[in-house]
């Protein structure tokens, strides 16, 4: 069922774990230095040192602290984020193709963070300063937590979920998510959907530092809780009730997890947009490098997750200067064909 | 002593379990036997603290088995699924860590890993990945990592369910599948076990419960137990119980009643 | 004394960025009319940039894009070391419009305006803001009698035919011009009366809602036209085939920033649409 060819009969890689993840986080510094470096703006290394010892000009400085910094934040934590929640549910699922996206987590996410962009207006006026960055996230929250509650009490109805029960679950989700978006970009007036197509496009450019630190703090703490998860993890591969006679509370365990993937991917959703596919590639990546042990999994693919959403970034950053295309279309450039060959792999076997 | 007092149980109208008492003393080894749909393995999951039943009280140690929290209860009864699964590429080392509590210190761990695997001759294999090993090897690597999550608690005894676990296996892995169990036993740990082979829970077990549409209807010695008027009534098929050279009755179904010998002396 | 040469320098730098502010060098224009009206003023060959609005003068096509006006990109933009983001109200994302004047650049939004006196303050705002002050109070008078002129000529028509404009198409359905957009604000002038009530804003109409507002001309932008699959499609469609209009093909078709844009173009936008309406 599982990738048998992807493992050596020793799985070297396992033996020398501290190297592997320090490459991995050398890979992951690169990249963010790459991030700061490297833009449509040219900038020194002679620049980037000034506006480190603090002595930029105006220009530099602003580059560097008000654009590029943020920017490798915000994307650190969605990396971070949706990495996380795919391995988390792929894991609890016991389904290599679950991803927040492909499954209708962030669909619902995005339907809360329309909600608030398009009815906030109607519940409580125009909401105050302070609350707003709050207020998109916290709806993203629920949103999300709505579809992993049904997605998880799927999995506990049939005592499993095959693939393709899954992804026409997702299929029926993504759709009564796209109906509920329409009917909200129906009723939003000019200044509304204004917001909406700046948010739907996604891009974690849109970052202030407000925004930005409020995501990152979210996300890292959602972040943190999914790494310490890496053993029920590991028990969840039994299944749920061997998982339960070796010692795990699955029904807290599963509420945890979907707890802390939904907000993971709530402020995600709400402050870079829908992105795809990450979920389902960085785990995966994930697992051919450290083995199936979660606990080097979720560390593994937290690293990838970063560097592949910082690279996606830094490529629609330099393709096509002075205009920026979304980021959701590299990385779905990506993820898409690599979510297909796994299809294809999986049919091949019998897998469904 | 594990032990199931007056359980009810049912699924929607279905009576499954009425009135089932069954105990399971320390070094003691039982085998739950009877025709398929006679309640055994609902009462196994019963017994192992999955669900609460409808009527009844199952204790562990003078414990609710349902008022432990999963992790307490770890530790004194570990349960073989019927068919176990894994949907990852672990190695057999690996596997058997699942077993292990998360406070066992690392070497006292390797240590009980390398030791369970010795007992069941896996030690071999313990780097391999347990997608590659045979059928047979398979369940014997759950089965160790059964075997391996009592060994790490500090109780002295603890309770093996194991839910049919010669049902896929050749001959020859039954027999060394109830070796292991039946060793346990000998260590002190008391074992539950649900078996389809008669001449299995007759040769291994030290007390046969056999149950039928959902009720107890003997409890004893192998001996005691199987006798053929009772298996000819609850299997509703002819059977024979002839005693083996070992002393221990041996069943047989009638395949052919024109060719049995029984039948023609 | 040595120093004072450099207090100088310092000081004929400081002068010539006081200059640089007053009549920007390295313009980026984004929006359609905003650009049109930095053309108008003669400035056009400070321009730099332009977004994937801008397609008036045919001049500003071949300038750097930065594409689209909502999905501006702050760094990409940056690059291109402009002294002065002029742009539309609507030009975003804010984060995007913050970002930019945190670097220390000149961003100047333009007042919202599909009025013909919406025109003239954009007129005003934007010679001001590249420092063409007098040249903008020119333009601004002279687009001030042109529109009283073409409102004129629209007012010698006695006739008010009820005019639906058509935008695109969403989910098949038409998307339609309803109240407080630019296109209704154009048929009104233009001395006609927008045949979709009931409703603000752009929005998909029913079939049976089109037939029951009976328009006697369909309005569409050109470029629209051709997407949609040409004039003779968009008729026999039956929401229109049934309609006044369509029996009569009464349609017209207008370059989309000409008849939507309000720019220094927005008398004559008015005169040929009037003109057009009845049959001119």
């Amino acid at each position: 069922m599982s990738e048998t060819s992807a493992l050596p009969r020793h799985a070297a890689a396992r033996f020398a774990g501290i190297p592997v993840f320090a490459l991995l986080g050398a890979a992951l510094l690169i990249v963010v230095f790459a991030e700061l470096a490297l833009g449509p703006v040219r900038l020194g290394p002679g620049d980037l040192l000034a506006v480190l010892l603090g002595e930029g000009e105006q220009g530099p400085s602003a580059i560097l602290l008000q654009i590029r910094l943020p920017r490798a934040v915000l994307g650190l934590a969605v990396g971070f984020g949706l990495a996380l929640s795919g391995c988390a549910m792929q894991g609890v699922l016991r389904n290599p193709l679950a991803d927040p996206g492909l499954i209708g987590v962030t669909a619902g996410a995005a339907v809360g963070a329309v909600s608030v962009i398009v009815l906030g207006n109607y519940f409580v006026g125009d909401l105050p300063a302070p609350v707003r960055p709050y207020a998109l996230p916290l709806g993203a929250f629920a949103g999300g937590l709505l579809v992993t509650a049904f997605v998880f009490s799927l999995s506990h109805l049939s005592g499993g979920t095959n693939v393709a029960m899954l992804i026409l679950a997702g299929v029926a989700v993504n759709a009564i998510a796209g109906a509920l978006i329409g009917a909200m970009v129906y009723i939003s007036d000019d200044q509304q959907l204004r917001d909406l197509t700046f948010w739907s496009m996604g891009s974690i450019a849109s970052g202030n530092w407000m925004q930005v630190s409020v995501t990152t703090m979210l996300a890292l703490a959602a972040a943190l809780g999914l790494l310490t998860m890496g053993r029920s993890l590991d028990l969840f591969q039994l299944g749920e009730r061997a998982a339960f006679h070796a010692g795990i509370d699955i029904e807290r365990e599963k509420w945890r997890i979907a707890l802390m993937t939904a907000i993971a991917v709530g402020a995600v959703t709400a402050a870079a947009g829908p992105i795809g596919f990450i979920g389902l590639v960085a785990p995966h990546m994930a697992r051919l490098i450290v083995g199936p042990a979660h606990r080097n999994v979720l560390p593994a693919a937290a690293l990838i997750g970063g560097a592949l959403i910082l690279g996606a970034d830094l490529a629609v950053r330099l393709a096509v200067p002075p205009t920026e295309p979304p980021i959701g279309l590299a990385t779905s450039m990506i993820g898409g064909p690599f979510f297909l060959w796994l299809l294809m792999r999986r049919l091949k076997r019998g897998g469904f | 002593m594990l032990e199931a007092q007056g359980i009810w149980h049912g699924f929607g109208s279905t009576e499954v379990l009425r009135d089932v008492s069954v105990k399971v003393r320390p070094g003691e080894m039982v085998a739950l036997c009877g025709p398929n749909g006679a309640g055994k393995s609902t009462l196994l999951a019963v017994m192992a603290g999955d669900y609460a039943p409808q009527q009844g009280l199952v204790h562990i140690d003078g414990q609710s088995v349902t008022g432990l929290p999963p992790d307490v209860l770890a530790r004194r009864r570990a349960v073989l699924e019927q068919t176990p699964t894994l949907s990852a590429a672990f190695t057999v080392r690996e596997l058997l860590a699942l077993g292990i509590p998360r406070d066992v210190p690392p070497e006292r761990a390797n240590l009980l890993i390398s030791e369970t695997l010795r007992d069941v001759s896996l030690l071999d294999r313990a780097d391999d990945n347990c997608l590659i090993l045979s059928g047979g090897q398979r369940h014997r690597a759950h089965l160790a990592r059964v075997l391996v999550q009592l060994a790490a608690s500090d109780r002295a005894c603890g309770y093996l369910m194991l839910d049919e676990p010669t049902a896929s296996l050749d001959i020859a892995h039954q027999i060394a599948t109830m070796r292991i169990a039946r060793r346990a036993a000998r260590l002190g740990e008391g074992v539950l076990v649900v078996l389809h082979d008669l001449n299995l829970a007759a040769a291994f077990a030290d007390r046969v419960v056999l149950m039928h549409r959902g009720r107890v209807v003997a409890d004893g010695t192998g001996t005691d137990v199987f006798t053929a008027a009772r298996l000819s009534a609850i299997y509703e098929t002819e059977i024979v119980v002839e005693e083996a050279m070992d002393g221990r009755p041996r069943i047989v179904p009638v395949y052919d009643p024109d060719t049995h010998p029984a039948q023609r002396a | 004394m040595r120093r004072l040469p450099f207090l100088f320098l310092a000081a004929a730098l400081l002068l010539a960025e006081a200059a640089h502010a007053d009549s920007p060098q390295r313009i980026v224009s984004a929006g359609g009319d905003i650009t049109e009206i930095i053309y108008a003023l003669g400035a056009g060959d400070r321009v730099i940039a332009v977004d994937s609005t801008s397609n008036h003068p045919s001049e500003a096509v071949s300038k750097e894009q930065i594409g689209y006006i909502r999905r501006l990109a702050a760094e990409g933009i940056l690059s291109l070391q402009p002294d002065l983001l002029i742009a539309a109200h609507d030009a975003g994302p804010p984060a995007a419009v913050e970002q930019l004047r945190a670097a220390g650049l000149r961003v100047e939004l333009a007042p919202k305006g599909n009025t013909p006196e919406g025109v003239l303050e954009k007129v005003r705002f934007v010679g001001k803001a590249i420092g063409l002050e007098a040249e903008g109070e020119t333009l601004a008078q002279r687009v001030e009698r042109d529109m009283a002129k073409a409102l004129e000529t629209a007012k010698g028509y006695t006739d008010t035919p009820r005019v639906i404009f058509v935008l695109s198409e969403r989910d098949g359905a038409p998307l339609v011009a309803g109240a407080e957009t630019s296109a209704d604000a154009i048929i009104a002038l233009a001395g006609a009366s927008n045949a979709a009530e009931g409703f603000s804003g752009y929005k998909p109409m029913s079939q049976e809602a089109i037939i029951e507002a009976a328009p006697d001309v369909l309005l569409m932008m050109s470029q629209t036209v051709e997407r949609l699959g040409g004039i003779d499609v968009m008729l026999s469609r039956p929401e229109f085939a049934l309609t006044p209009a369509g029996q009569e093909r009464r349609y017209v078709a207008m370059d989309g920033l000409l008849l939507l844009g309000f720019g220094p173009r927005a008398p004559e936008a008015v005169r040929s649409l009037a003109t057009a309406l009845r049959g001119g």
